[in-house]
């Protein structure tokens, strides 16, 4: 047995030779799957339809009812929250402002990804890291197909279309919630709240949501796959493996959010 | 594998297509089928607070929004570009060409008439916008002129300083007329003063006259002491009741008195003496008539007298008659 200060540096040697081989595993596994998109993209053929659309169905359109309501409650929140402070200036008005420009830039993208990292995120770990306890993914190997070009990039390319279209729900459903707040709570006149909503948001706001969650899509793909295909083949390494694909997806989400925001905040928007 | 429900992934496809174009159309791709007019106008101030995007107003109904700002670097000024809604103004041509030139009319003839731009404060929050109105200023400021520079393509709308321009300004010459105040001078003359003062109050003459008047003001404690302990309570009711008697006494004596004044007949004896004076006044009248005739009477006898004393024969002649010439005797 070492001393204590000798044990606490071998860990911590050992996490950061972790994190260090994760990182190299991930960046080959971007690369492997961007060597299969580009084959795809060149032959469309080669992509698995019925299981693209059927990974929409279940990471989009089944997700409909949850980002609605959480979109929908965010922005009451968030227009309660606004209300409260904004009453003691008379700025009850500038309230469609913030709630505007925080459901469209920030808060729309980001609860969906929070959702679809819950929900598709850790599903696709779980799937692939069962298939993996079965030996299927060995049994593709071994038969001469692509892990990737079957498994990945269905759920990817599924996520990377309905992202975006779950996002335009959440900030339509974000916005009416703190318009319920403004004209019930606040009594502003409905047509003052909508028009006001109107004159200071513009396209690229909502724009810049939308590359916000096509990136959040491939990165709840990319990661839910990885740890999938990472899962030790055990049922308790399944476990494990959804998840450190929801944690770390939430994770590289924020990372990720910030990063865009600066880059967007440097472009002067 | 479970395949896809497609009706709804159709239905999710299709509403979120529809509703991302719905945004899209409703925070602004409209504008583009928005025919509207362009606007400059040139600062010579800050335009801090005024942003792309930010409300144009004519007269506090929006009109539009800032387009662009720059800075033109030959004169130093801020070029601020307007996009102006034709839509906002009503117009015997709603659309097509004339709609067109009678909006240029009516902001040509506006113009002409005094219109100008202003920043106004949003409020609190320190956003301005601009707004097109007549304004009156105090004092005038110069009206930027149309620069060669802003193309034909353009309405150019002259802007002047805003208020709190005019603030600043009204504090700078306030403060320079407080600049000219000679506090040196007023300075030392207070501390002649208050030197003037002290040495006032260090005169022993003054000294003496505050102990004189601690000591009256100590007097007149003693004494208003003094007449507290004499005049008591009970003291004071006697007095307040002797003056009572004394006031009904007096009430009595004015009954009486009115009493005997009534029984005097003073009407009465006030005609008496009226009509004992007009007896008088006549009495005087007929005496003045008496003496006047007697006057007379004097003044016939003085003359008869000097002229016996001029011809005494007269007395038995009797007085002669006027001799009378004839004219042709002449």
């Amino acid at each position: 047995m070492g001393s204590p200060a000798r044990e606490l540096v071998e860990k911590i040697g050992i996490a950061s030779a972790s994190v260090f081989r994760d990182m190299i595993e991930m960046v080959c596994f971007v690369g492997d799957l961007s060597k299969v998109s580009w084959r795809v993209l060149r032959k469309p053929s080669q992509l698995r339809w019925k299981e693209t659309l059927y990974y929409m169905d279940m990471c989009g359109s089944q997700a409909v009812p949850i980002v609605l309501m959480i979109c929908f409650l965010m922005g009451v929140i968030l227009g309660f929250q606004a209300a409260v402070q904004m009453r003691k200036f008379g700025t009850e008005l500038y309230v469609a402002d913030l709630v505007g420009f925080s459901i469209l830039k920030e808060l729309g993208p980001l609860m969906v990804a929070m959702i679809a990292t819950g929900r598709a995120g850790s599903a696709f770990a779980a799937e692939i890291g069962t298939m993996k306890v079965n030996d299927e993914i060995s049994a593709l190997e071994t038969m001469g197909f692509a892990p990737s070009r079957f498994l990945v990039i269905p759920k990817m390319l599924a996520m990377v279309i309905v992202s975006p279209v779950l996002t335009v729900f959440g900030d339509v459903i974000g916005i009416v919630g703190g318009f319920v707040v403004g004209t019930t709570m606040l009594g502003l006149p409905l047509m003052a709240y909508y028009n006001r909503t109107v004159e200071v948001l513009y396209p690229m706001v909502f724009m810049l949501g939308m590359v916000k969650s096509v990136v959040f899509a491939l990165i709840i793909a990319v990661i839910g796959c990885l740890r999938g295909f990472q899962a030790e083949c055990n049922a308790q390494g399944v476990g494990r493996a959804t998840t450190s694909a929801v944690v770390t997806s939430i994770f590289l989400i924020v990372i990720a959010d910030a990063v865009l925001t600066i880059i967007f905040s440097l472009m002067g928007y | 594998m479970i395949e896809a429900n497609k009706f709804r992934l159709g239905l999710f496809v299709i509403s979120g297509s529809v509703l991302f174009f719905i945004v899209i159309f409703v925070f602004g791709l409209s504008d583009i089928f928005v025919r509207k007019g362009k606007f400059v106008s040139l600062f010579n101030e800050s335009v801090q607070g005024v942003a792309v995007g930010s409300p144009v107003k004519y007269k506090g109904v929006p009109i539009g929004t800032v387009s662009k700002i720059s800075i033109q670097v030959n004169d130093k000024l801020i070029r601020v570009d307007m996009d102006i809604d034709m839509k906002a103004f009503v117009t015997d041509h709603q659309s097509g060409a004339k709609a067109v030139s009678s909006f240029n009319d009516f902001f040509e003839h506006e113009s002409k008439m005094g219109l100008r731009c202003r920043l106004e404060y949003a409020g609190i929050t320190g956003l301005k916008y601009v707004e097109l109105n007549y304004f009156d200023q105090f004092p005038q400021a110069p009206v930027i002129e149309r620069p060669k520079y802003i193309t034909s393509n353009y309405f150019y709308v002259p802007s002047i300083p805003s208020q709190f321009k005019d603030i600043l300004n009204l504090i700078n010459t306030s403060l320079e007329k407080i600049s000219r105040v000679q506090f040196d001078k007023i300075s030392d003359e207070m501390t002649g003063t208050l030197k003037s003062m002290q040495r006032l109050l260090d005169d022993p003459k003054l000294k003496m006259m505050i102990d004189k008047m601690e000591k009256m003001s100590d007097n007149m404690e003693k004494s208003s002491s003094n007449v507290s302990k004499v005049l008591t309570e009970s003291k004071l009711r006697e007095i307040v009741d002797g003056l009572d008697t004394n006031l009904k006494s007096l009430n009595n004596l004015t009954i009486s008195a009115r009493g005997s004044i009534e029984g005097a007949k003073f009407i009465e004896t006030a005609q008496s003496f009226r009509e004992a004076a007009y007896s008088v006044t006549d009495a005087r009248q007929a005496l003045l008539s008496t003496l006047l005739k007697l006057d007379q009477t004097l003044d016939s006898l003085t003359e008869l007298v000097n002229y016996l004393n001029d011809d005494p024969s007269s007395l038995l002649k009797g007085k002669h008659k006027p001799v009378v010439i004839a004219p042709s005797a002449k």
